[in-house]
């Protein structure tokens, strides 16, 4: 029993930081157009809405098998408070962080008819420290990350995001002038 | 409408050189759940074969610490290969006390 929960918590840590990526990845190309060679924009919203549904029972099936496991020793009260862990506080913790910007970042999406679009906007983008937070946790706590093979798949990941991520944030740049050419009549 | 455009001081659009390589969101979205569950059974089958992994980065002290009583020998969690080594100090505190009475 106890090498089942073990089993399940590190596969669904490692699916939940996939579907993570992915969701980042999507998410940023909505605007950037780096996923334009895949697909068009509605085919990228579509990964993005999915990954981001993916992500989610994964993560609490991740957190749940953690719970049960009488090894591990996470507790509830781990879940609320960040770094209170006897051991790896620090790599737990990042852990905590990254699952509460999420959901709150989730719940924010289902909250959006409500919120006006420059605060959903701004919650949206803690999901950029949630992922740096989630690859941290699964860098520094991750069982299996310190195999080759898998560590080169976790790092070709994340290089991806800083790319995507670099020319996002180098579109947005761009876009303010674009706008205001639009703008004028 | 072209012209309407370019007399509101717009830009034409260029229009895009190639159609992108999925154009059905189904496929897509097959593809990202497809990933996802392939990086799912994948580590599963992975972590089922290999159950000890003495390069993990984290040991938790508690379980080393909690439990001792329980086993006098070497025991391993199946995970991080500990080796629990206080019940040994438990019997030389009691073998020396002997001694020394």
């Amino acid at each position: 029993m106890s090498d089942l929960v073990w089993i399940i918590a590190r596969s669904t840590g490692t699916a939940a930081l996939v579907a993570l990526v992915l969701s980042v990845v999507s998410g940023m190309a909505l605007r950037s157009g780096a996923l334009a060679w895949l697909s068009h924009n509605r085919g990228v919203r579509a990964v993005h809405d999915l990954t981001s549904l993916l992500w989610l029972p994964l993560a609490i099936a991740h957190v749940v098998a953690l719970l049960l496991d009488p090894y591990s020793k996470v507790g509830l009260i781990d879940l609320v408070v960040p770094f209170l862990v006897s051991y790896g506080s620090f790599a737990i913790g990042l852990g905590t962080i990254s699952l509460q910007l999420v959901a709150v970042v989730l719940v924010s999406t289902w909250l959006r008819a409500s919120l006006t679009h420059q605060g959903w906007l701004a919650i949206h983008r803690l999901s950029y420290v949630a992922f740096v937070a989630a690859f941290a946790h699964g860098l520094l706590a991750g069982t299996d990350l310190a195999q080759p093979v898998l560590a080169a798949l976790a790092w070709v990941a994340g290089a991806v995001v800083a790319i995507v991520a670099f020319r996002r944030a180098t579109r947005a740049r761009q876009s303010p002038a674009r706008s205001k050419t639009v703008a004028i009549p | 409408m072209r012209s309407r455009a370019a007399g509101a001081g717009l830009e034409r659009m260029p229009a895009p050189k190639r159609s992108p390589l999925v154009t059905s969101v189904t496929a897509l979205r097959g593809m990202a759940a497809g990933i996802t569950m392939l990086s799912l059974a994948g580590m599963t089958a992975y972590a089922g074969g290999h159950l000890h992994n003495p390069t993990a980065p984290l040991q938790p002290a508690a379980a080393a610490t909690s439990a001792p009583a329980r086993s006098t020998t070497t025991s391993s969690t199946g995970r991080l290969q500990l080796t629990r080594t206080v019940p040994t100090t438990t019997s030389t505190r009691a073998i020396t006390s002997t001694h020394h009475s």
